[in-house]
């Protein structure tokens, strides 16, 4: 059988969906701005609770693993098929480094006894409470997306690695690059609203 | 693109993280210290114009695509500017 291409329409539809993930985390940025705007003292009082270096050293390897990304999909248009698997293979790497971070940070807050409804946030003001509730629904809803993107990046692996996917087919790995692009580009966002509010 | 072009991307966003960390350390004062988040924001966005033009392509993606995604963006920004507007006169 002979299968109709259409790669301009493939990236697409990436895109569109791309945009309605826009929108589902802009909704959380809306409830982040106004709590911030009711509650400033709070939201920044909280900010200065999280650990700027863990937020800083997962912004760093975000970025280290965008640019593989993309240097991947260079890498494969130039039939340079061991450089591409090598790239994403790091790229995953960093994907699983940063959840272990977050686990990391995640552990010792609740450890710390800040989670939802624990006994000390209860005795803490609305605005804490809220502080630390987006906190949670944010980076927990970004973090679903890095395993998705992480899983996204190991399937392109795996189609590179049969040759489903190469240099006159690269829709795929392109696509799931776009996702993963789009986690990075929503922690851009995450990371100065949560950790830098100071 | 080219790896070397790439990684020059690269170094921009991390020259502006560093950047956007070192700007929210700063002792701006009582009156100007709503500026902190608005600079965060600032750096954010030409950060996300980086990712976006080079390491999404969108450089090289049809006009329709580029503009496809201004209208997704001008919607969020109606949605959050119009809840702003809304929370801050009611």
């Amino acid at each position: 059988m002979n299968m109709h291409k259409d790669p301009l329409g493939d990236r697409f539809g990436m895109w569109l969906f791309l945009f309605s993930e826009i929108l589902l985390f802009g909704a959380l940025f809306v409830i982040y701005s106004v709590y911030f705007s009711k509650y400033q003292a709070d939201f920044i009082a909280g900010g200065r609770q999280l650990d700027l270096f863990f937020g800083t050293f997962n912004t760093v390897i975000l970025l280290i693993s965008s640019f593989t990304v993309a240097a991947s999909i260079t890498a494969l248009r130039n039939r340079q098929r061991k450089t591409a698997l090598a790239l994403l293979g790091f790229s995953i790497s960093v994907g699983l480094v940063f959840l272990y971070n977050k686990y990391m940070e995640w552990g010792h807050k609740i450890h710390l006894g800040i989670y939802p409804d624990s006994p000390w946030l209860k005795e803490q003001s609305h605005g804490t409470n809220m502080f630390f509730g987006l906190y949670y629904v944010t980076t927990g809803l970004h973090a679903l997306h890095v395993i998705i993107g992480g899983t996204l990046l190991a399937v392109s692996f795996a189609f590179i690695l049969k040759n489903k996917v190469d240099p006159e087919h690269p829709t795929l790995l392109e696509n799931c690059g776009l996702y993963w692009h789009l986690v990075d580009l929503i922690w851009i966002f995450v990371f100065p609203l949560f950790y830098l509010s100071h | 693109m080219e790896y070397r072009s790439l990684a020059g991307i690269l170094c921009i966003l991390l020259a502006l993280t560093a950047a956007t960390v070192s700007a929210s350390r700063l002792e701006l004062g009582e009156n100007l210290h709503f500026l902190h988040i608005w600079i965060s924001i600032g750096i954010a966005s030409i950060k996300a114009c980086f990712v976006l033009w080079y390491f999404m392509h969108l450089k090289h993606e049809p006009a329709f695509i580029r503009w496809f995604f201004v209208i997704a963006i001008l919607i969020l920004a109606i949605f959050i500017g119009f809840t702003i507007i809304d929370v801050a006169y009611r």
